[in-house]
Formats: C-alpha cells, structure tokens, sequence
C-alpha cells in the first residue's frame, strides 16, 4: 500500500500500490481536473510529486508521496444570467388552504378522497388523476386534530404535503452543463430567483468531455457518474436552500435541463447507444420523476422534471434554448448558438425549424491550446491590437497565465487583421520565433512561461470554427434560408456571452456579414429550465418542440466535409 | 529535368488547372512518364506532407495538392504502364464500425493515393465482416488501413483487426490504424503493424509497411 499526502489540501490518502496519483486524488474527493480521462496527452494534470513535476495521471504510487496539486483556489467565471423573457407566471406547484373536516356518517369517502376533493375545489384545477400519497392519507386523522384549516402544496396530478400554518414552496431549476452546473431556487408564490448557486461539474474528475465520460462509463459502469452528478445536485440543493434560509424540504419541484449525455448520466442509463453510430439516445421523451428516487434530499415528495432530449448531440440543454427564445412562435427567422464544450445550433421561425451539433471543440475551453485555460483567474479574456501595440484584460484583473476562449479568438483575429496570419491560417509572428506569437512575456505574466499563441494553436481554432461555420451554413441549405434572410443571431452559453462578435465575425465562426446581429443570451438553457417551472403550457410546449424540428446529422451529410473544408480558412477582408 | 521540377511546383501549389499543360510539356519535351510520377508528383506529395506535419500548411492545402496530382495523373496514365499508377500496391482503407465520422480518414486515402497506391475506401460503420469479403475479392491487397474517431469506436477496432488476424490471409497483409484517440501504445496492444498520427505520416507509414511486406 502507499501513502499520499496532499500538501495544500491537508488530506492523506492510502492506496493500492500502483494506483496512479490522479486516482488518489478522484478517491481523497479532490475532484481534480482531467480534460483528456487520465490517458496522458493533454499535461493538464501536472502535479509536484516529491519534488518533481510529473502527469498525475501516468505516475503511480509507491511509499510515501507527497503531493502538492499546484492548484490554487482558482475562481472560474460561471454564467448564470439569462435573457429574460416576459413568460406568464401560470406554475405547475401550487398552494390552497383546504378544510380537513370530520367525515359525515353514511359518507364512506376515504379521508384521502375527501381531501382530493377539497383540493379541487380549492384550486379549481380538474385533476382528474390524483396519484395516491399513502404517507399523506394515513397522516390525515390525526392532523384533522390539529384542527381543520390547512393548506396543501399539491401539483394538478399529485398532493405533496399539508401545513398547518401558511407554508412557503420553492422551485428549483438546473442546468447541467459539461462543464458548470447552475441551479435557480425560485419562490413558488410568485416565480422570483431568489438564489442562485453553481460549481464546476464534478464529472470532470473521469474526463473532460462527454465522450470521455461516456467511455469510463461504459468500462466501469454507469454508478460513479451518475451519483457523482445527483450528489453534487443535492449539494446545490442544500447550498441554495442554505442561503436563502429556508429548509431543503420546503423544495417541492426541480426542473433538469442538460445535454443528452448529462441527462443520461444524470438518470443513471448508460451511454453506449450515445456514442456508437448513429448517436441515438436510449430515452429523450419529458419525464416527471420522484427527486429522491435520483438522490436529491428535499421533500420527499418532490418531483423532478426532465426537459425532453431532440438527439444524440441535441440534449435537454437546447430545449432549454427553445424555451427561452421561442424562435417557433416569430416570424423573424433567427439562428441560435450555443457554444459551450458542443456547438449546438437551431435554425428557423414559426414555419420551420432545424438543429444540429457541430464539435466546437476543447478548443474554445482551454484544452489543446498550449496556453489554453478555462475562464478563470489570470485568463486572458479580451485581446486589441492598436496603433502597434497589443493590449489585453484577464479575469479578475490577475496577471496573466493563460488563454480562455474570449481571449484566443480576440487574438487569432487581431493577428489576422495585422496580417500576422494569412488567409490559409499560416502565422508568421515576425518574433524570435516566427512559429510563435508571444502576448505575454514570462516577466509580465503570472506564471514562468509566460502566454503566447503557436501555429498548431491556430490550426485548432480553424478546425473548432470551421466547424460551427459548416453547421450553420448547412442548416441554412436544409431549410433553403439564405444569410441575408437571417434576423437574428442568438448566442447562448458561456463562452458566448464572452466572446467578441467582431472577433467571431473575422475569422469566420459566424458569417461575417451578420456581425450587426449578435445578441448574446447568456445561459439560455438554464432559462428554460426556469421557464418550464414558471409555466406549465411552456412544459408541455416542448413535446410539441422537440417533434417539430428538423434534426440534420453532420456526420452523414455527403456535403459537410467539402463545407468544413471551405470554412477552415479566414474570411477576405472587405 | 528542368520541366518536371515545374510540375512538382504546381502540383505544391495545388494549381491543378496548370498541372495538366505542365506535365503535357514534361512529356513532350522527352522525360520518362514513371519519373514524371515519382519526381514530379509522388515526392511532391511527400514534400505537401512534411509541410503538413510541421503546420507550414493545413488541411485546405494538402487537399488543394492532392487534387492537382490527381489531375496530373490524368494527363500521364495513358503513357504509363498499366497499373504504375497504383505501383506500390493495394490499400484497402474504413472507418471501424459504430463510427460516422470520415474527414481524417478522406485525408488518409487521399495521401496514401498520391504515394502511389491504388486506395479502396469502404467508407464509415464497416463491419469486419465486409473488410475481409474485400480482401478477398482483392487478395493482392497489402495493407488494410482502419480509422476510429471516438474514443468508444476504440473496442470495435480492437474488434475488427482481431476479427481479421484470425484469417489465414493475415501473415500476407499489414495492418495500420489511426484516428483522433489512437495512440502507438493502443495500436500495438490490439496487434496492429503501425500506427500514425496524421495523413501524411500515413502515407510514409503506408510506403514502409508496402516495402516491407
């Protein structure tokens, strides 16, 4: 067995000899960071292990390691806000005082009917099939001799709970994105955010992106993923509850929306039909569950509402996007984006509708970019170029260490502006290295090699837009829409709400003649996971959604690598 | 001569509508229509490919060279010997089953083409089953090249070049595989012959694994 001594985190672990140190830290709960799933090629894992620096995930333990992990309590940039759409407050949970009177003799009504009844009555909703709360039935004789004036929290189709005194009911709405989960707690009284807390998805522990997590799961079972996920939700469960003062159980409704592997995941259903040709989802219909059947400790009644998944790439998370724009119900024909770790896409207005999943890529998240980085302190977020002079900002004023989505597409357009870059994407810096553009020397910068930007970097961010150029124009042939037919472009996600739209516009991700267009829309897909809970008509609305649209597999259009190969170069300058 | 070195510079420029004129001239002005191929084409390639390797150039150029050979090669194959154009062999190439994706693979068979080989592309999802019934309707075939995208395709081309080691025919053939998650480690525990990282490694892969078969 051998002993490993995390430094900075104060924590010791033992473990079979072998075990690498990347798992000592997944099993010592550090949730360390493993973009590439341990195999070794992306560096991001670097610990110190007893004094030297190695790739945690390929060093194994012997003896005694200490370990110190290098990371510093960084604070990453989490999206939370959304646009807001005006959406009728018309929720699905609802509270009505209700009278628990004493049966009448001759009347063998069961007490539970009788409530029922009374719930009814109350609320005026039909209701016609109540689901049975046994717990609840069984309690009602001996609450009557509390007295008879009560108030249910009830849903059309089951009652959760009685209160004496006038109770207060919560919502709460979640987004579960590859990498960020956010979660919204709202007042069931009147639909107001009143909390809102996020962390980064622990799942990154078993990989970065979704192949990766699907692969673990597939090769170990689906377990670990699935509670990892439903116990970091319970936790922002608790947390949201923690700060507005109020009890988890006084959460009676959750809304999930995510993309179809996270949802996946999250439900426990293996991933294999995921990620073996044609990428179809074992299950994408809307669900309404039992929370705590999925370890979520709130009510015990709660439910929990899953959006509806469009596609093996086109989860919950864009139905969530649908939600919150409603692009079906416009005459206006708009394009939606939602560039976070994939680059889902919808195309269209009320007469018709498409989607698709380009691969935007690690790219535009900080792997296979040297100096890549995810939006957190010391990144470069924004880059100008100036009258000879460069100039850049980083995430919270820190000095620089990196390159965060923002910040290399400002770069890689600036550099091409300066004509640094030619059209084909060959960078020619005119520094020591005509190969390498430095931004930050060593000396100015945070860390010791400084932030600089290399020819295969460039070649990276070809590929990432190129890609999301293809899907765009391809769903424009689809629907036979031409650019200048386009009203809108929506940008949703984070790396969206970040990004400079001139800078999209010059290297070509977004046509460049539609720069006046862009509105970013923040976490559109958390919205819609408020909106779901805010709006019964807008919940179900997404059955009717999710079977309107057209869904385009890039994978087998004959014409997508001819456009993905048109897109890799930069845009003429006008 | 001086006229295949212009062929050569066409064919790194990708000019493919100059390329016929050029090797027309070649041919004209006496050279050998073989080495036209290898000097003026096939080492071309080659130089496309090192460029590639080493970020000079990217995707858009090697497909824009690789057209202009083919056009090239046009205008030489009725002066060449039959079959001089696919001289260094057969080369049956896929995308393992479970697996859409072919872009990186399209690149393969079309560098491994411009160095000379005759390239059957099977296209996407192929089941083992097919490979083989290919081979054996092409049983001078020496290499069969196999691609995977995702790391989850990794099994079912583990799969695929088991399924084609236990033919007989396996001790005649070479078997190389590439893909974005495969690396040389995973390619010699599933018993592949090689292993590459791009298109144009694949292609000087594809030359080795040919002489040595």
């Amino acid at each position: 067995m051998g002993v490993v001594i995390f430094i900075r985190e104060q924590k010791q672990i033992e473990v079979p000899d072998g075990t690498t140190i990347l798992e000592a830290e997944i099993q010592a709960g550090l949730c360390p960071d493993a973009p590439c799933g341990g195999q070794g090629k992306c560096g991001k894992c670097l610990v110190k292990a007893n004094g030297e620096i190695v790739k945690a995930c390929q060093t194994p333990v012997h003896s005694e390691m200490k370990v110190d992990t290098l990371i510093s309590s960084q604070k990453h940039a989490i999206l939370t806000e959304g646009l807001n759409r005006p959406v009728a407050f018309k929720p699905g949970l609802f509270i009505h005082p209700v009278k628990l009177d004493k049966a009448i003799a001759g009347d063998n009504r069961s007490d539970w009917e009788r409530l029922v009844t009374e719930v009814r009555k109350a609320s005026d909703l039909e209701m016609t099939h109540v689901e049975p709360n046994l717990k609840l039935a069984a309690s009602l004789f001996d609450k009557r001799k509390e007295g008879e004036d009560w108030f249910a929290i009830h849903t059309r189709d089951s009652i959760l709970e009685l209160k004496k005194e006038k109770p207060k009911a919560y919502m709460t709405a979640f987004d579960i994105g590859t990498t960020t989960v956010v979660g919204y707690l709202m007042d069931a009284e009147n639909g107001t955010v009143c909390a809102i807390e996020s962390m980064m998805n622990p799942q990154a522990q078993y990989g970065a992106d979704v192949i990766m997590r699907a692969n673990y799961a597939l090769e170990h079972g689906v377990e670990a993923l699935s509670s990892c996920i439903q116990t970091a939700i319970d936790e922002l469960l608790h947390k949201l509850a923690k700060k507005k003062k109020i009890q988890p159980e006084e959460i009676y409704q959750v809304s999930i929306v995510g993309n179809t592997c996270m949802h996946h995941l999250f439900l426990g259903i293996s991933p294999g039909s995921l990620v073996h040709a044609p990428y179809n989802p074992a299950f994408s219909e809307r669900l309404t569950l039992k929370a705590k059947e999925y370890g979520l400790h709130i009510h015990p009644q709660a439910q929990l509402l899953m959006l509806p998944d469009i596609a093996g790439y086109v989860g919950a998370d864009t139905c969530g996007c649908l939600l919150a724009l409603r692009q079906d119900l416009k005459d206006e024909i708009s394009l939606m984006i939602d560039i976070g770790t994939n680059g889902e896409m919808v195309l269209g207005n009320k007469e018709k509708m498409a989607t698709c999943s380009t691969a935007a890529g690690p790219a535009f998240e900080g792997a296979k970019i040297e100096c890549g980085m995810r939006g957190a302190a010391g990144a470069v977020d924004h880059v100008a170029y100036e009258d000879g002079s460069w100039t850049y900002t980083t995430v919270d004023h820190q000095p620089a260490i990196g390159l965060c989505g923002s910040g290399l597409i400002d770069l890689v357009a600036q550099l091409y502006k300066a004509g640094l870059i030619d059209e084909m994407g060959h960078l020619e810096s005119g520094q020591e290295n005509d190969s390498i553009f430095v931004l930050v020397p060593p000396e100015k910068a945070g860390n010791e090699k400084g932030v600089y930007l290399t020819q295969k970097d460039v070649r990276e961010v070809q590929l990432a837009k190129a890609a999301i150029a293809a899907g765009i124009q391809l769903l424009m042939k689809e629907l036979g829409i031409t650019e200048k037919e386009i009203q809108k472009i929506y940008i949703a996600g984070a790396f969206g709400n970040y990004m400079n739209p001139a800078s999209a516009c010059a290297i070509g991700l977004l046509p460049p003649e539609l720069e006046h267009l862009v509105e970013p829309v923040g976490n559109a897909a958390g919205e819609g996971a408020k909106i779901a809970l805010l709006n019964t008509d807008e919940l179900e609305a997404t059955d009717r959604l999710v079977r309107g649209i057209r869904f385009l597999e890039l994978a087998a259009s004959a014409e997508f690598q001819d456009t993905f190969v048109d897109e890799l170069a930069f845009p003429e300058e006008e | 001569m001086g006229s295949i070195n212009e062929v050569a510079e066409l064919v790194e420029k990708g000019k493919a509508k100059l390329v016929g004129a050029a090797v027309q001239d070649a041919l004209d002005s006496g050279c050998d229509p073989t080495e036209i191929l290898n000097k003026g084409m096939i080492d071309a390639m080659a130089v496309v490919g090192e460029k590639f390797k080493n970020g000079e150039i990217f995707v858009p150029e090697m497909l824009v060279a690789a057209r202009a050979m083919k056009k090239g090669v046009e205008v030489l194959k009725p002066h060449l010997s039959s079959g001089s154009t696919g001289s260094n062999g057969k080369l049956i190439l896929a995308t393992v089953a479970g697996d859409l994706h072919d872009i990186g693979k399209n690149l393969v068979g079309m560098m491994i083409e411009s160095a000379g080989f005759e390239v059957i592309d099977l296209g996407v999802d192929v089941p083992a089953s097919k490979i083989i019934e290919c081979y054996k309707e092409n049983p001078d075939t020496k290499i069969i090249a196999l691609s995977a995208l995702l790391t989850t395709t990794m099994p079912s081309l583990k799969d695929t070049v088991a399924a084609i080691a236990a033919e007989d025919f396996r001790k005649d053939i070479k078997i190389m595989v590439g893909g974005a998650p495969i690396t040389q480690e995973f390619a010699d525990e599933i018993g592949a012959d090689g292993y590459s990282e791009d298109a144009a490694s694949a292609a000087t892969l594809a030359k080795k694994l040919a002489g040595a078969a």
